[in-house]
């Protein structure tokens, strides 16, 4: 995984843990299968 | 990522933010459990392109419009709010292809605002072309920019002869007058002038 998507992935795991709400399995891997597009 | 590090994005929460002061409401995540909101992604990097990239100062930039500014994705304007150059960014290619497609429909007039879906107003992709094309004809722009991931396209606007004619230019925002300096720091409302 590059570094901007490993940064991506985390950036976006702290808006769900913000949000309070559960981010589903295979999340990270759904980013950076989308951003490898 | 660069913009984060340099500061012209930041988040707060889940709330992205831009340097413009007049920004709407633009969150990185919703639905539960959560989905990323994609199509911050290309916006987040085409905000970034047209400051570092095109040399447009800031304050020129607006992101995100409120609705009392037609909700612009994004606008370069001239310190006076004249909009230059509007963006409009989408989450996938495919999505750009169905703007060009239905925009056509609305090259002889001013279709207005669109009506809510609930009282039969447009949807989908033509709903998306309707409202764009509300925004060129009140706005004026020059440019006319489309992004999604990987893909940018650029169009030369003309509005003479009560028409709107599209013709297609380099996706290169760099490439365009765009304004590249200003006096002052205070960031414009966007004017309407059709």
């Amino acid at each position: 995984m590059s570094e901007v998507v490993s940064r991506l992935v985390a950036l976006l795991y702290a808006c769900a843990e913000h949000l309070g709400r559960a981010a589903p399995e295979g999340f990270a891997a759904s980013i950076e299968a989308r951003t490898s597009e | 990522m660069r913009g984060l590090d340099e500061g012209l994005l930041a988040t707060n929460g889940n709330y992205l933010r831009t340097l413009d002061p007049h920004q709407g409401t633009a969150w990185l995540v919703e639905g539960n459990p959560v989905h990323p909101c994609w199509e911050y992604l290309p916006h987040m990097a085409a905000y970034v392109e047209l400051i570092r990239v095109a040399g447009v100062p800031p304050p020129l930039v607006r992101f995100e419009t409120p609705d009392s500014e037609l909700n612009l994705d994004l606008g370069v304007l001239t310190p006076s709010g004249q909009t230059v150059l509007l963006g409009e960014v989408k989450a996938r290619s495919a999505q750009l292809d169905s703007l060009l497609r239905f925009l056509p429909d609305f090259e002889q007039a001013d279709p207005g605002r669109a009506a809510p879906v609930a009282r039969g107003g447009p949807t989908g992709s033509q709903r998306e072309a309707w409202k764009l094309a509300h925004q060129l004809w009140v706005l004026r722009p020059k440019v006319l920019w489309l992004v999604a991931p990987d893909d940018r396209r650029a169009f030369i606007l003309d509005f003479r002869q009560h028409s709107l004619s599209l013709t297609p230019s380099t996706p290169d925002v760099a490439g365009y007058d765009l304004p590249r300096a200003m006096q002052g720091a205070d960031t414009p409302r966007i004017a309407f002038v059709g």
